[in-house]
């Protein structure tokens, strides 16, 4: 659990981050969002104590920061960059030992972890022994990400961790990322400016603006309950995707009709899916309908474009009432 | 080192007369002195820049890291490098006298700023990401240091010491001026000597060893940064190893220490008479004349190997002791002209002559003294002298032609040829351009031989032996007896060169055994003979 209490940032005379407080759960995946230079980036560099704040509280799983040597917080807090910072002259698997080095490990255990990290992230064993530079920046993105899980810390922290990247790749392996097992457990705070990666790695988004928090919630809250003429506008581009993206099949569940008479043939998706998966599978198989189940009571309902798009409509009436 | 071989090509040009011997013949007879020598050198080097890497990285570091400090150090250490090395060697005989000891100083000062500033370049130059990355991991201030900064800034750091090597051993040369041995003893002595073949054989494996520890050092540059952290502690270990090649010589010992110049050490008529004729045998070290004088004025050393008439001798209370051997051939100065001038302006050979018989060796001496010791200019001296003498006359402002006098680069060259500027345009209508400041006997000479001045004062013995290269033979028939050696050269510059020699004025400025008065007072020891029977007593 992380805590921060009225932390204020000043870079001279200017309040680079003014006055926000927030907390992030157990296990809970928090995106700071925001454009550049909204302190977004400052608010996460000092919970591990890269930047001090000028005032205010941070506490980190309820021991206060400063309380803690910064080595000792920072071997226990995973940190990922943008531009990745793997040492060019450390191989890959020196690269990823360095805290379990730092911790003292023994040997043996950290080969054992640094080639369980490989298969984790669905990388070939034989990197080990490659310098980072003869990896592509994909590639060597997961291997910081390998390097901030080594120790197996219960926090993570990511700065922009895919915005070195082009369009296509970060789209892939951004969706890799949340489907990642050695992430399911962990307490993350990312820091991004791309919306739709927000809105696919958060459970809930915090829009920050001039230092300070706007609104702070659920993609659906963002999108549906906006705070102001800000969060409006800030979704205003790629809203249909957004709301696609942000609104699940349990979410319209009361919206669409009960059938029992199912097709056999339609294809089967859990409700806790999004309508823009459900989407996509009715545009790839080229089909009319498809079954959606609830897995605890096992009932079903079926389901096409038409009636996803009615249920929609129905679910943001219901919201704005 | 590039300045000795543009002289080296000058030499080469002008194709004075050499003795036959060839080079590779020279070498291989000197082998010996030659590795000595470059032992030296090589020991010179890596202790200074031992030194300076182990002064130099941290201070690299330390500026790096309180970037405040950083325009201060590295603006001091700049400086440092732009004080020309002569003056900088020079600064430090007061402090630490002659020897290795000043030389090492001075080395390790020029070695600093390529080394200072590359490791402070190499450490900020370091990826923000990556350090940031390194902090973030939980390193401490000492193991972001050690484990990635100096890793990642070491290629700059090798590079620094790169230059620094190949800058020390260029300047190591130069020690050879200050008593502390190296290639320099054998560069300086055959540009002394106008011995081609002695200036090669010490400018060769300079230019050589500064090429192969260039090349060795791009090698370790290059190694991977994997074998790098390995090589890291090559470094200083075999830095180390050649700092050995140089065992500092003790040169405080009890015994009588001489210090003789590069050009005196190489000189039938120098040590290699006082070793042949006197059986002279004294520790000695070679070392510049320009610090030769006070180093045996502060006791660093006892005997010196001067001129006769040499200001110095006043200012710094040193005696010359008597030649009872004559093995220093007298060196009367006289003006050299080209022949061609005198028929042109026959009144000149009067005028020049004036100056005849005014002027001994003591008087000379005190001239000199007020040069180079009270800082008085040469011509104030000159016509100073001129008027005390009455031969002294407002100049003409003539326009009959300019005479070109030069001179070589010494205070008494100086006061020579302003009197003779000055008898010209008091007695002629002729002019008078000065060539003053010429580098050497040989550059002298060139410029007669070569029409770019008319004349210059010359001594009797260097042209016998430096410009003649006269045979042992032909010298030893002389016996040092003035009117023969003056005769001799005479008729020789008439045949070869048309150059006329007019009258000696009268000093006879020779080589010279020297002493501190005080000591050669108390030990009692008044001629070479005396000094060779106190040094066999003891």
């Amino acid at each position: 659990m992380i805590i921060v209490e009225r932390v204020v940032k000043l870079f001279g005379n200017t309040k680079a981050v003014d006055n926000i407080s927030f907390e992030v759960k157990d296990g809970e995946n928090v995106v700071l969002l925001g454009t550049s230079g909204c302190g977004k980036t400052t608010t996460l560099r000092m919970i591990n104590r890269l930047t001090e704040a000028s005032s205010g509280n941070i506490s980190v799983a309820g021991k206060n920061i400063k309380d803690v040597s910064q080595e000792e917080l920072r071997r226990n807090i995973g940190y990922v960059l943008q531009n990745n910072g793997l040492f060019p002259h450390y191989t890959i698997a020196e690269n990823i030992a360095i805290v379990p080095e730092l911790l003292k490990w023994p040997k043996q255990k950290i080969a054992t972890r640094t080639s369980e990290l490989l298969d984790q992230l669905h990388l070939p064993q034989d990197y080990l022994l490659l310098y980072p530079q003869q990896l592509s920046g994909g590639q060597q993105q997961r291997i910081g990400l390998a390097r901030a899980l080594a120790a197996d810390p219960p926090v993570l922290l990511m700065d922009e961790p895919f915005g070195a990247l082009d369009a296509v790749t970060r789209a892939s392996i951004t969706s890799e990322f949340s489907s990642l097992e050695v992430l399911k457990n962990k307490t993350i705070v990312l820091v991004t400016h791309d919306i739709r990666e927000a809105f696919q790695l958060g459970d809930k988004i915090l829009l920050m603006d001039k230092g300070k928090i706007i609104q702070e919630g659920t993609p659906a809250d963002l999108l549906f309950n906006p705070a102001g003429n800000f969060v409006t506008r800030f979704f205003e581009d790629q809203r249909m995707q957004l709301e696609l993206n942000a609104v699940l099949l349990k979410d319209i569940w009361p919206h669409l009709e009960t059938k029992n008479n199912h097709e056999n043939n339609a294809d089967v998706i859990d409700q806790d899916k999004s309508i823009w998966e459900a989407l996509d599978i009715l545009s790839g198989k080229k089909q009319n309908n498809l079954t959606i189940k609830n897995s605890s009571t096992g009932e079903v309902k079926l389901a096409g474009y038409d009636s996803l798009f009615t249920a929609l409509g129905a679910f943001k009436q219901n919201r704005h009432e | 080192m590039i300045h000795y071989l543009l002289r080296l090509a000058h030499l080469n040009k002008t194709g004075m007369n050499e003795s036959g011997q060839s080079l590779f013949a020279f070498m291989r007879e000197q082998s010996g002195k030659i590795f000595d020598q470059l032992l030296a050198h090589i020991g010179l080097t890596f202790i200074s820049l031992l030194i300076a890497v182990v002064i130099g990285v941290p201070l690299g570091i330390f500026i790096s890291k309180r970037k405040k400090f950083s325009a201060p150090v590295l603006g001091f250490t700049g400086v440092l490098q732009t004080i020309p090395s002569i003056a900088l060697l020079g600064f430090m005989i007061p402090l630490l006298g002659i020897g290795p000891k000043p030389a090492i100083v001075a080395l390790f000062l020029y070695a600093l700023l390529p080394i200072v500033r590359n490791t402070f370049t190499g450490i900020t130059g370091v990826d923000a990401t990556v350090r940031d990355a390194a902090k973030a991991m939980g390193m401490s201030g000492w193991q972001v240091l050690t484990k990635v900064e100096l890793p990642l800034a070491l290629p700059v750091i090798l590079a620094g010491i790169r230059t620094a090597t190949v800058i020390n051993v260029g300047v190591a040369t130069l020690a050879a001026y200050i008593a502390a041995g190296g290639l320099g003893e054998f560069i300086f002595g055959g540009i002394a000597l106008n011995n081609t073949n002695m200036i090669l054989a010490g400018a060769i494996p300079a230019a050589l060893l500064a090429i192969f520890f260039d090349f060795i050092l791009s090698k370790v540059q290059k190694v991977n940064l994997k074998k790098l952290r390995k090589a890291f502690w090559l470094l200083p270990v075999s830095i180390i190893f050649f700092s050995s090649f140089y065992l500092l010589p003790d040169l405080y010992g009890s015994k009588m220490l001489a210090g003789f110049t590069p050009e005196f050490m190489g000189r039938e008529d120098g040590y290699l008479g006082l070793k042949k004729v006197y059986r002279l045998n004294i520790r000695n070290v070679v070392i510049s004349d320009a610090v030769m004088y006070k180093a045996a004025y502060e006791k660093k050393l006892d005997v010196i190997s001067g001129y006769s008439t040499d200001g110095r001798l006043k200012a710094f209370d040193l005696v010359v002791l008597n030649d009872d051997k004559g093995i220093f051939p007298p060196y009367y100065v006289a003006p050299v002209i080209r022949e061609e001038i005198l028929q042109k302006y026959p009144v000149l050979e009067n005028v020049l002559n004036q100056l005849t018989g005014h002027i001994n060796d003591s008087i000379m001496t005190e001239l000199n003294y007020r040069v180079d010791y009270l800082k008085q200019s040469p011509e104030k001296v000159a016509e100073d002298f001129l008027m005390e003498q009455s031969l002294y006359k407002e100049p003409q402002n003539g326009n009959g032609g300019t005479i070109r006098i030069g001179s070589k680069i010494f205070g008494e060259q100086y006061i020579l040829a302003s009197m003779y500027t000055m008898l010209i345009t008091g007695n002629t209508n002729l002019q008078v351009a000065t060539k003053t400041g010429l580098g050497g006997t040989k550059i002298c000479f060139d410029a007669l031989t070569n029409n770019q001045i008319d004349m210059y004062p010359e001594y009797t013995g260097t042209a016998l032996l430096v410009i003649l290269q006269t045979p042992g033979s032909v010298v030893m028939a002389m016996n040092g007896n003035k009117e023969k050696v003056y005769n001799y050269v005479q008729s020789r510059f008439h045949e070869k060169y048309n150059l006329k020699w007019l009258k000696p004025v009268g000093f006879n400025n020779s080589y010279a055994l020297m002493m501190r008065r005080e000591q050669s007072k108390r030990i009692g020891v008044n001629s070479i003979s005396d000094l060779k029977n106190y040094l066999d007593k003891k």
